[in-house]
């Protein structure tokens, strides 16, 4: 039960009137000396127990009709399923808090849990008498009012509820129920109620702590959660995408990893995974092998793309009753096929034991699908040098200070050097201005032979042989080479037992820089003959192709911005979308200090996303926007702690056992006036029997 | 807050006049012939010697040979005694409670008050007829006595005495009678004015003793309207008297119950005068001393002339 006027319930001290006037009449007697005593002691003796009985009962009657009276003006209201007849409705301020996520799109085989939601709080909503208020705030991982002050505009929440689709947001319902909370508290009316519909997600209660600090705060204010649906449907997700390189070129082969993870109950077997990129058919699939419950598994695939520019990556499953987790896009930047410049002198014996045989085979087993080129260094030219993208120096000794100058300026507008001693380099280097950008200084030759450590691994090119039981790099050894030490702020690859870097890089500008210690020939180091070669060649590469950087992955309702030249301000900006045709309109470039910007609106929708300006052909910008993986968890909360949350027990009840208040002053009223009619009948009667 | 119902017998005249006159004028008939020495208005009933012949009375054993008529014996051989008749004064006793139960009165009369001005009125009367009166006052024991007199001279002391006395102690009406039977000489009438407010089988053995010595017993229960009717509103504190506790209490509540226990403590004390050929006059304090008085003499002036 429940009182509509509950600040009325202040007068129920009026029930101790009776009490007081009972007591003021017993308190000034009239004193009268009395001879014939002993008649009035017998009569007293003989009735004093059931005149005290009379009183008491009348007291009771008379204390009862004061507090009955009372509670008739405080409205009482009693909690009556919605649906149920022979009730008054009465009114109430509520806010609606309609879970939105992504998970409320799993369906039972027939109709989203949003459906089901959106029809349960319609029916609630109509069982709301005319003089109530509503109010709707939809619930993701934030909340987003739509009718954010409870309203008696009912028609508008109707409206509103009818029109609410979903999104691929996470979800927690701490926030949408903390402004609901917050909207009732600040509004008048008499019930204040948080109704919350939700599919229960474990997720969207995370905040059950916070959730019941909010109900204690409010007091006055009663959050009933509406579970819809008996549990979370068995999924398959897929939870993670990833290319490597993350920047492949035009034609280059990029392997793409594919994380599917079984959200079931039981092993499933047989997911096939495939992979295209942009809109196109899949180029590549896989049959994974089999996933136990609540376990996941990689699919491998590869990938080329046919053209330069910003691509995405889409990968599916087969649809599932929760089907937004079932495909997954990236937004990859494909470069242009890269210029891999050998700055070598040719050699005067075998070519096979030169810097740049080791070189040029290595890129060319990567299949970096780039052109590799030897140059002397008498021919390096401003042009052939704007031309690379990784420029290799193997003679530095040879190189001039102009090209020096040239190859700084290179590294500083983004290319990538890395430069390997030769014979007298230490030497030479210490007199180019090469040290001024080259990310360490070479000392004095080391003659004495020294292996690889396996620790320290952290850096990009070398961080994934960090596991020592995938690769021993210990093996690895160097006869000769020159004491390597860096410049502030540069990072080591690898180091030599005895503590010397094997190679050291650096950020210069918009580029990057490697210096080697050792040359790689077989004479120096034994590295050149190993396997790990060409892959350390390939990562050094991407490492160095600092200007195809990674393409942000968004969540859904995030917005997307990005810097595009001033030339640009004012133009249109247009979104293309791997999952639909056609481009649509996202705002203008806006001026930002010296440059343009491009802030789009807030994505709901997963995909892979290219951002094009107005008057260009070719993508500004690209982004993935991907549901968090949480979200494919759909296991239901505990009901339990649900309740306890809500601070009420008996919340958490099925989604029909709604319950709203309803006025029951009728009833108060007719006990009321059986309470007077006693009380009527029985003082007469007393003073009758007088 | 002082009880509104007080005793202010100082400013109570004893005599009420019209009682007075009406006590005059119809004179104390003994309900039955009292014994005297002097000639009055009342008749001996000793049947002696001299004066005037009553009746025959057949012989009994043991009856005085010097009674019988030899007349009659000789005429009829039958054994007869002579019995005469002789007149003789009267000699009343008036009995006064005057214990603290005596000193309530819903009005500013007192029964007290109200009984001194009966015994007051009685006694004038019966000194007018050149009768004898005594009177005891009592509560526990005599607390005080007037000497038998027949001196009409002696009602202002008799009225002086009577107007000092004030309620007080509690009673023992019964033990009081028993003594007063041992203290009476002469048979005559007693007269007692109580609210009998005690032990009633107390009472009917003092009743039994005063009548065992044939002295005719008048019992004046003076009752105070209040008492008879308790019509008493809101709440009220009843304050014993004679060491009874106190009560607080609606009177209204109690009122039904009290007016049973009370009319059967009427009736019981009726019972006791009737079983013991006493007069019982009910003297309720709200009527004229006069009324009641006027009321019980005229009856008794009817019962005289009726033998």
């Amino acid at each position: 039960m429940t009182f509509l006027a509950p600040w009325l319930l202040a007068a129920l001290p009026a029930v101790g009137v009776p009490v007081v006037i009972h007591l003021l009449n017993r308190g000034k007697p009239r004193p009268i000396r009395w001879a014939a005593m002993q008649f009035l002691l017998d009569s007293v003796r003989k009735n004093q127990r059931r005149l005290q009985m009379r009183d008491l009962v009348l007291l009771v009657l008379r204390v009862l009709v004061v507090a009955f009276l009372v509670i008739l003006f405080a409205r009482p209201a009693i909690w009556a399923p919605v649906g149920s007849s022979g009730v008054v409705p009465a009114p109430v301020s509520g806010m609606i808090v309609l879970d939105v996520s992504a998970s409320m799109a799993q369906t039972d085989g027939r109709r989203s849990r949003l459906e089901l939601a959106r029809e349960e709080a319609l029916k609630t909503l109509e069982k709301f008498s005319a003089d109530s208020l509503a109010g709707l705030i939809l619930a993701t991982d934030r909340a987003v009012p739509v009718v954010p002050r409870p309203s008696n505009n009912l028609e508008l929440v109707h409206d509103n509820l009818e029109a609410v689709h979903g999104t691929f947001s996470a979800t927690d319902l701490f926030p949408a129920i903390e402004r609901a909370f917050q909207e009732l508290a600040r509004s008048p009316g008499a019930e204040k109620m948080v109704f919350v519909y939700t599919d229960s997600q474990e997720a969207a209660w995370r905040e059950r702590p916070a959730i019941r600090d909010l109900a204690g705060k409010y007091p006055g204010i009663a959050l009933r959660s509406i579970p819809i649906g008996k549990a979370g449907e068995p999924n398959t997700a897929i939870t993670g995408i990833a290319i490597q390189p993350s920047a492949p070129t035009r034609g280059e082969i990029a392997k793409v990893r594919v994380d599917v993870r079984n959200l079931t109950e039981k092993p499933i077997d047989g997911v096939r995974v495939t992979l295209a990129a942009n809109r196109d058919k899949p180029q590549d699939e896989a049959t994974l092998p089999p996933i136990p419950a609540g376990q996941a598994a990689s699919a491998n695939l590869k990938i080329t793309f046919d053209a330069s520019g910003l691509q995405t990556l889409r990968a599916e499953i087969p649809q599932d009753l929760f089907p937004a987790d079932n495909l997954r896009s990236l937004a990859v930047r494909v470069g242009n096929p890269r210029k891999f410049l050998i700055l070598a002198e040719p050699a005067a014996g075998d070519h096979r034991t030169t810097p740049a045989f080791f070189l040029r085979t290595a890129l060319g087993a990567m299949q970096k699908g780039g052109e590799v080129q030897v140059v002397p260094t008498g021919q390096l030219t401003s042009a052939v040098v704007e031309a690379a993208s990784v420029i290799f120096v193997c003679s530095p000794a040879s190189v001039g200070d102009a090209q020096w100058v040239m190859m700084e300026r290179f590294v500083r507008g983004g290319g990538g050097v890395v430069v390997f001693p030769e014979g007298q380099t230490s030497a030479a280097l210490g007199a180019t201005p090469a040290t001024q950008w080259l990310p360490g200084t070479l000392g004095k030759r080391l003659t004495q032979s020294s292996t690889w450590v396996q620790t320290g691994l952290a850096h990009p090119v070398t961080a994934a042989w960090a596991d020592a039981n995938r690769t021993r790099l210990t093996n690895i050894s160097a006869d000769s080479r020159f004491e390597l030490t860096p410049h502030p702020g540069a990072s080591p690859l690898a180091s030599y037992a005895d503590g010397v870097p094997v190679a050291v890089s650096s950020e210069v500008g918009a580029g990057r820089a490697v210096l080697f210690g050792t040359s790689p020939v077989p004479a120096s180091t034994k590295l050149v003959l190993h396997p790990f070669f060409p892959i350390l060649v390939g990562g050094l590469v991407d490492y160095l192709a600092v200007e195809q950087s990674a393409t942000p992955a968004l969540r859904p309702g995030e917005s997307f911005s990005a810097s595009v030249p001033p030339a640009l301000i004012g133009k249109k900006v247009f979104l293309s979308s791997d999952r639909s045709e056609g481009r649509t309109e996202a705002g203008v470039v806006a001026a930002a200090e010296t440059e343009g910007r491009i802030q789009t609106p807030p994505i709901d929708n997963p995909g892979g996303y290219q951002v094009f300006v107005e008057g260009r052909d070719e993508a500004a910008a690209a982004f993935s926007v991907a549901i968090d993986p949480a979200e494919s968890v759909l296991t239901t909360a505990d009901p339990v702690q649900i309740e306890a949350a809500n601070g009420d027990a008996k919340a958490g009840a099925a989604a029909k056992d709604v319950k709203v208040p309803r006025e029951a002053w009728m009833v108060f009223a007719v006990l009321l006036l059986l309470l007077f009619i006693a009380e009527l009948a029985l003082a007469h009667r007393f003073t009758m029997a007088r | 807050m002082k009880p509104h119902v007080v005793a202010r017998e100082r400013v109570q005249p004893l005599f009420d006049p019209e009682a007075l006159a009406r006590a005059e004028s119809l004179g104390l008939m003994a309900r039955s012939i009292v014994e005297g020495y002097r000639v009055g208005a009342h008749r001996s009933p000793f049947q002696g010697f001299a004066l005037e012949f009553a009746q025959h009375r057949e012989y009994a054993a043991g009856d005085d040979l010097r009674h019988l008529d030899w007349k009659v014996l000789g005429r009829t051989d039958r054994y007869f005694l002579k019995q005469y008749e002789q007149d003789t004064n009267l000699v009343a006793w008036v009995l006064l409670d005057a214990s603290e139960s005596m000193g309530y009165g819903s009005t500013t009369l007192t029964k007290l008050h109200y009984a001194k001005a009966c015994a007051a009125t009685l006694a004038h009367a019966i000194l007018l007829q050149k009768d004898a009166v005594g009177i005891g006052i009592f509560d526990t024991g005599i607390r005080e006595q007037i000497a038998r007199t027949d001196n009409q001279g002696k009602i202002h002391e008799i009225l002086r005495r009577l107007a000092a006395i004030k309620a007080d102690g509690q009673t023992d009406i019964g033990e009081t009678m028993e003594k007063t039977a041992l203290a009476f000489r002469n048979r005559g009438i007693a007269i007692v004015f109580s609210d009998f407010f005690e032990d009633e089988d107390r009472l009917e053995r003092g009743i039994r003793r005063l009548r065992f010595l044939r002295h005719e017993v008048i019992l004046f229960h003076v009752l105070d309207h209040q008492e008879i009717a308790f019509d008493f509103r809101g709440s009220c504190r009843f304050e014993g008297l004679e060491g009874t506790p106190s009560v607080q209490l609606s009177p209204e509540d109690y009122r039904k119950d009290y007016l049973r226990a009370f009319g059967e403590f009427q009736a019981r004390i009726r019972v006791i005068a009737e079983r013991n050929a006493c007069h019982y006059v009910l003297a309720d304090t709200s009527h004229p001393v006069a009324e009641v008085l006027g009321g019980y003499l005229s009856l008794r002036l009817r019962m005289g002339r009726s033998r």
